[in-house]
């Protein structure tokens, strides 16, 4: 017996080796819970960094546009008049952010913001012989452009580089268009612009609609065919946190007086169905960690009751009742602990098979899984807890045992 | 240890209340060798536990190294208990999961919370007095009854 650790610890190894059988079926019991928790939070932390990916990669966190065009009723009621009236809302045109350079340079200072890039969008058609197409007709600074939407990493054919009489469609709209890398695409717009441009690169955002209506040129390309001129219509960014992007667009709209639109406002719905997916699997976790509880103490309860005349003995020889108490906690965590080593190298198999197995048509893995140490730390801790805390009622129990009846047994 | 009309009842304040023991007088010097002979259910384990401290009087006092015991704590108590008794159970009363001679040295360490050489040693010695040194390191469980 080592000299430097305390008696409760030895007692409690003694007693768990011991019983050897139940040990292991309760550490295994512990692993099996503490594996699939492992493994759902991997997989459901990779599947929504993955949808957030594919989202955020496509978009800016925040866009900034000039507010909305209202109408201003001029007639005011006077105290004791009605005034009926029908007012029916003006048409939104294509309009260019006033002094945006100021506001671009404001939101650049911004220790929340990390790139600002202004953009000039407008509808336009897309003119090949015969054949035209609505488009999203969108220009950027590309420099600045590609710190918002990576756009090199979308391109699967030419470069994201641009030149005045360059553009950039997506593979639909290539498709539909019967169009290559190197061909002239004709670009008109309602307000008279009219350009024959290269098409110098196809991109693909995962998105059928965006790959077919989505088009990018130069900023001062689409100044000329939008006939804004020195103009842009609006202002994206990148933020540190794109989570407080919803916070930061309003404080970037109480700031400027513009629109301030979030991606998180802009979908909504999205974020509906990720809070769902979360908190159902939150609550499924939470279940099976109840059960691994509930295993724990059940174990430990009988073997309070196996132990009835060891801990009479115990405390016959002077073994106070907080010590045999400690005992039993010890057991609690101690099957906690080597059931979250057990249970995270079956966690780690788990997500290992699922990398082989769950594979796209084409082989690639279907989305990454990051393994992150902290998530098999969390795991032992909490394991370890919950062992601790199922062990309370057991060790309360067994410290409270009349040490004349557990000798008789 | 000196004992003063020391009473026991069980089942107290119920029609079928028995009285086990009715006002035991005894002192016991350090040293002195002691048998206590009865018949079946004359209450020997009854004044052997309150004697042991496993078990408190109804009335009467007991008095353990100057120390009169019926104002101590439970703590105080398993405190006098684990440095003044010693026990040799009716039948084998032995942590199994521990070996002979952490048996023997139990008391101390549990006093102590943990072991050291010189009680080690000290277990080896009584062990080697009554013959078992060559199984000091067996667990009980693996030893026989004899």
């Amino acid at each position: 017996m080592n000299s430097f650790i305390p008696f409760e610890w030895i007692a409690a190894i003694r007693f768990l080796r011991e019983g050897r059988m139940q040990t292991l079926f309760i550490i295994s019991g512990v692993a099996i819970g503490v594996g699939v928790i492992i493994f759902m939070s991997a997989l459901l932390s990779g599947l929504q960094a993955n949808l957030f990916y594919r989202l955020l990669s496509s978009q800016p966190h925040i866009t900034l546009e000039r507010p909305k065009q209202s109408v201003t009723i001029l007639r005011r009621p006077k105290p004791g008049q009605q005034v009926i009236t029908s007012v029916q809302k003006p048409p939104q045109r294509v309009s260019s952010v006033d002094q945006w350079q100021k506001i671009r340079d404001q939101m650049q200072q911004r220790k929340d913001v990390v790139a600002v890039s202004p953009t000039v969008t407008g509808p336009a058609f897309a003119v090949r012989g015969s054949s035209n197409q609505a488009i999203s007709l969108t220009g950027i600074d590309v420099d600045q452009y590609i710190k918002i939407v990576p756009l090199p990493g979308k391109i699967v054919a030419g470069t994201y580089r641009l030149t005045n009489n360059d553009i950039i469609i997506g593979t639909q709209l290539a498709e539909d268009m019967g169009m290559q890398l190197g061909d002239k695409l004709r670009v008109t717009t309602a307000t008279g612009g009219n350009l024959t441009l290269t098409i110098t690169g196809i991109f693909d955002f995962g998105n059928r609609s965006a790959n077919q209506r989505t088009v990018f040129v130069l900023l001062s390309t689409a100044q000329n065919l939008l006939n804004l001129v020195g103009e842009v219509t609006s202002i994206d960014m990148t933020v540190n946190d794109p989570y407080a992007a919803e916070i930061i667009a309003q404080s970037i709209a109480n700031e400027t007086g513009l629109n301030a639109l979030s991606w998180i406002a802009n979908n909504s719905q999205f974020f509906q169905g990720m809070s769902a997916q979360s908190f159902s699997s939150m609550l499924i976790r939470l279940f099976v960690g109840l059960s691994v509880a509930a295993g724990i103490a059940s174990v430990l309860v009988v073997s309070v009751v196996q132990r009835q005349k060891d801990i009479g003995i115990l405390r016959a020889m002077g073994g106070s009742r907080g010590q045999v108490m400690r005992v039993f906690l010890i057991q609690g965590a101690v099957v906690g602990l080597l059931g979250s080593f057990m249970g995270s190298a079956f966690g780690f198999i788990l997500l290992t098979a699922w990398r082989i197995a769950a594979k796209n048509p084409d082989g690639t893995t279907m989305f990454a899984i990051t393994l992150d140490p902290k998530l098999f730390m969390y795991a032992a801790l909490i394991a370890t807890l919950t062992g601790l805390v199922a062990a309370v009622t057991p060790a309360i129990r067994a410290s409270r045992l009349d040490p004349v009846v557990a000798i008789r047994g | 240890m000196r004992l003063e009309g020391v009473r026991k009842s069980y089942a107290v304040g119920t029609p079928v209340e028995t009285e086990v023991l009715h006002g035991i007088n005894l002192s016991l010097s350090k040293g002195e060798f002691v048998a206590l002979i009865g018949p079946s259910g004359s209450g020997k384990s009854t004044l052997l536990n309150i004697m042991g401290l496993l078990d408190r009087p109804g009335s009467g006092k007991l008095v353990i190294n100057a120390q009169e015991t019926s104002s101590m704590t439970e703590a105080q108590l398993t405190q006098l208990r684990g440095k003044a008794i010693g026990f040799v159970f009716q039948t084998h009363l032995l942590l199994t999961a521990f070996t002979a001679l952490e048996n023997v040295m139990m008391p101390i360490m549990l006093q102590r919370g943990h072991s050291d050489e010189k009680m080690k040693s000290r277990a080896a010695e009584l062990l080697d007095q009554v013959g078992l040194s060559q199984w000091r390191h067996n667990l009980v469980s693996n030893m026989s009854g004899g």
